[in-house]
């Protein structure tokens, strides 16, 4: 009978304690989906800029491995945390506006604009398995198109929807891991989603007729 | 097609984005790990360590970023505290009026009238100041040293009347002071619209011009006079102490005016209204300087004696001026009762009749008594500077009549000081302190400038004296027969 692998928190308090091997296994469990986080949120303007926002990120890890408590929330929305904060910051350097509330900037309250649904009838059902053939090319230009419509969303909206679609964080540890409130960690995803929807159905439409 | 079917196909097109695949360089991973490795090795026993050591426990605990923040305000303070020691902090502060004083006072004042009147104020503010009287207009039967010696002349010139002053008037403070009489006030209007005459038709324009540093008279408290009910005598009695509260008013008080009057210094002409008034508006310092002044301006013979005041300390001025100045003003219209009030009236129109019948010539006559006093100030007359004083500004001057009252000085008494003091010259000799006593025969004048005794000459068969109150001095010169039978005869038509 196998042992399970320990959790993130175990693993780090391990490492508090000296245990470097438990922080080789912290990086190799979180790396892929942070070094893919970090370099979706500074998009293609500052892709290069993705290496060391990663390796600070981690960096903070090692150094904070002392103070670091479980306090409510998991060793990976704070590692999320950790990097949302980075990238804000290289951002900032940048020059490049951070709306910290983008929900205002798109007008709260309004519903968003939804696409004509015709268009998304086109699409191939999402594939369980691994796509073959002509469906993996348009999921792959669909990937593609995604990503640029993701650059065009805010940073507040980009990062909720990365952290919820493709980090997996539950809509409570988005709100925690961008330290907003549950309901504008919601509205931001919904806001996210809406604005996706449309980018994506009105891009892919022509392409499936 | 609902949300989420199309939320599954946007995380479908996620999962096959270009960058799904991403992860980051081998070496960049080595160099993470290889840190956090170094980092563990470190961790522990090396921590452990530097608790051990104190001095690195220390460091520690001083590297913390609150500590380390005090320690440095605390480090800032200390600089800055070190670069002030020593200096007085007021350094970066606007001059004050006191700063500003000190350093007048460590440069000679020049013949500037408004600035030696400033540091005649400060001069009268440090000079010694009689106990302070809570109101000013208080009156109270107080006892006089001057009646209670009957063997002591009874003359308003008083040297010693500082401390007898202070004494009289401290008992005074639980007097409340009674309404101001109906005569007194009217007669104190009469010479205040008197005085605005005079300071409108002053010919000097300098004088005119003098930066007046203190309040007018109708921003001070007024003299109040007794009830009618009582007797003359009674009446001026109380009247004398009334003036000598006036007089005696704290110190502090006035300072305080000072500081307000001095925060103002416009230059206005300064006219006499009440005895307190022109007592505080020209100190004795400030006179003896200012006086001073005017008589270097006025005569070249007075210039030496100009420069002796200059160089006199200014607290050795005050010691002659203010008794008399509270014991002159025992007799003033202000605080007459009715009966003296109406006679105060009645004298009071006089002077307003003679200031403007000899309005149009008071110019050329100051002018050609100035003229006169600088021909003849090659020998040191004790008559020459106050004939030169009173050519400067007349309206200033007066004389206390044989009743105590007090009258503007006419143009004949100049003219009989004139002659006096022509037919003296040469012949005046220095008698010192002696005391003398008035006999009924004397032709006396008792010269008052503003409110103060400013000299007295008294006429003795063919002797006449001279005592300064000013200056402290007595002269003695006697005259010719016939000089001093026409003086003496002249001196009685103008006493009628």
């Amino acid at each position: 009978m196998a042992t399970p692998d320990p959790s993130d928190d175990a693993l780090m308090k391990a490492y508090a304690a000296g245990d470097a091997d438990a922080f080789e296994q912290l990086y190799r469990r979180h790396q892929a989906a942070l070094y893919r986080f970090v370099r979706r949120l500074l998009g293609n303007a500052l892709a290069a800029q993705t290496d060391e926002v990663f390796q600070d990120t981690w960096l903070r890890v090692v150094h904070a491995r002392q103070r670091w408590e479980p306090q409510g929330a998991t060793f990976r929305t704070w590692l999320f945390t950790l990097a949302h904060h980075r990238v804000i910051d290289v951002l900032r350097r940048s020059g490049r506006e951070i709306s910290s509330d983008a929900i205002e900037a798109a007008g709260e309250g309004d519903e968003p604009w939804q696409p004509d649904a015709a268009a998304w009838q086109h699409w191939p059902a999402p594939a369980g398995a691994a796509p073959q053939g002509d469906e993996l090319a348009f999921w792959r230009r669909a990937g593609e198109r995604l990503l640029d419509c993701l650059e065009q969303l805010p940073l507040p909206q980009r990062s909720a929807f990365l952290l919820h679609h493709d980090d997996g964080l539950t809509l409570d540890e988005v709100a925690r891991a961008l330290e907003v409130g549950f309901e504008t960690a919601k509205t931001r995803l919904r806001y996210a989603m809406s604005k996706l929807r449309t980018c994506m159905g009105a891009y892919l439409e022509p392409v499936l007729r | 097609m609902s949300d989420s079917e199309r939320d599954a196909w946007l995380r479908e097109a996620l999962r096959h984005a270009p960058d799904a695949a991403a992860a980051p360089p081998r070496d960049l991973s080595e160099t993470i790990l290889a840190q956090a490795r170094a980092a563990a090795r470190a961790g522990g026993a090396p921590r452990t360590a530097r608790r051990r050591n104190p001095v690195l426990a220390l460091w520690d605990w001083l590297a913390r970023p609150p500590v380390a923040a005090g320690f440095a305000s605390i480090m800032a303070a200390t600089l800055v505290g070190v670069m002030w020691w020593g200096r007085p902090m007021d350094e970066s502060l606007p001059p004050r009026s006191d700063v500003a004083f000190l350093r007048k006072q460590q440069s000679p004042p020049q013949a500037d009238v408004g600035r030696a009147t400033q540091y005649a104020d400060r001069a009268y503010r440090d000079a010694p100041a009689a106990p302070p009287a809570p109101s000013v207009g208080a009156i109270a039967p107080a006892p006089q040293p001057a009646r209670q010696q009957p063997n002591e002349e009874r003359m308003p010139f008083n040297d010693k009347a500082p401390t007898n002053a202070a004494k009289v008037m401290t008992p005074q403070a639980a007097t409340p002071p009674p309404p101001p009489s109906k005569p007194a006030v009217e007669a104190k209007e009469q010479q205040r619209k008197l005085e605005a005459a005079n300071d409108a038709a002053r010919v000097d324009g300098a004088a005119a011009a003098r930066p007046s540093p203190f309040p007018r008279g109708d921003e001070r408290a007024t003299v109040t006079a007794p009830t009618p009910a009582k007797k003359l005598d009674s009446d001026a009695k109380d009247a004398k102490a009334s003036d000598r509260t006036l007089d005696a008013a704290p110190a502090d008080a006035l300072a305080a005016r000072d500081d307000k009057a001095l925060a103002k210094s416009k230059p206005t002409a300064a006219p006499s209204a009440t005895p307190a008034e022109v007592l505080r508006s020209e100190p004795p310092a400030a006179f003896g300087r200012e006086g001073a002044n005017e008589l270097a301006r006025a005569s070249p013979s007075a210039a030496a004696e100009g420069e002796a005041a200059k160089r006199a300390p200014a607290g050795a001025m005050p010691q002659a001026t203010p008794a008399p100045a509270a014991t002159m003003q025992a007799a003033a219209p202000a605080a007459a009762p009715p009966v003296l009030g109406e006679r105060a009236s009645a004298s009071v129109e006089s002077r307003e009749k003679q200031a403007s019948a000899f309005k149009p010539s008071q110019q050329a006559q100051a002018q050609g008594e100035i003229a006169l006093a600088q021909r003849q100030g090659a020998g040191a007359t004790p008559l020459a500077p106050i004939v030169a004083a009173i050519a400067s500004d007349p309206s200033r001057w007066s004389r206390s009549t044989a009743a105590g009252s007090v009258v503007a000085l006419e143009p004949g008494w100049r003219d009989w000081l004139a002659q006096l003091d022509a037919a003296a010259r040469g012949r005046w000799q220095s008698i010192g302190a002696t005391q003398e006593h008035e006999r009924d025969g004397d032709a006396m004048l008792r010269l008052v400038d503003g409110v103060r005794a400013s000299a007295v000459v008294r006429l003795d068969g063919t002797t006449v004296r001279v005592d300064a109150i000013e200056r402290g001095e007595r002269w003695q010169a006697t005259l010719p027969p016939a000089a001093a039978e026409r003086l003496r005869v002249a001196a009685e038509r103008l006493a009628r």
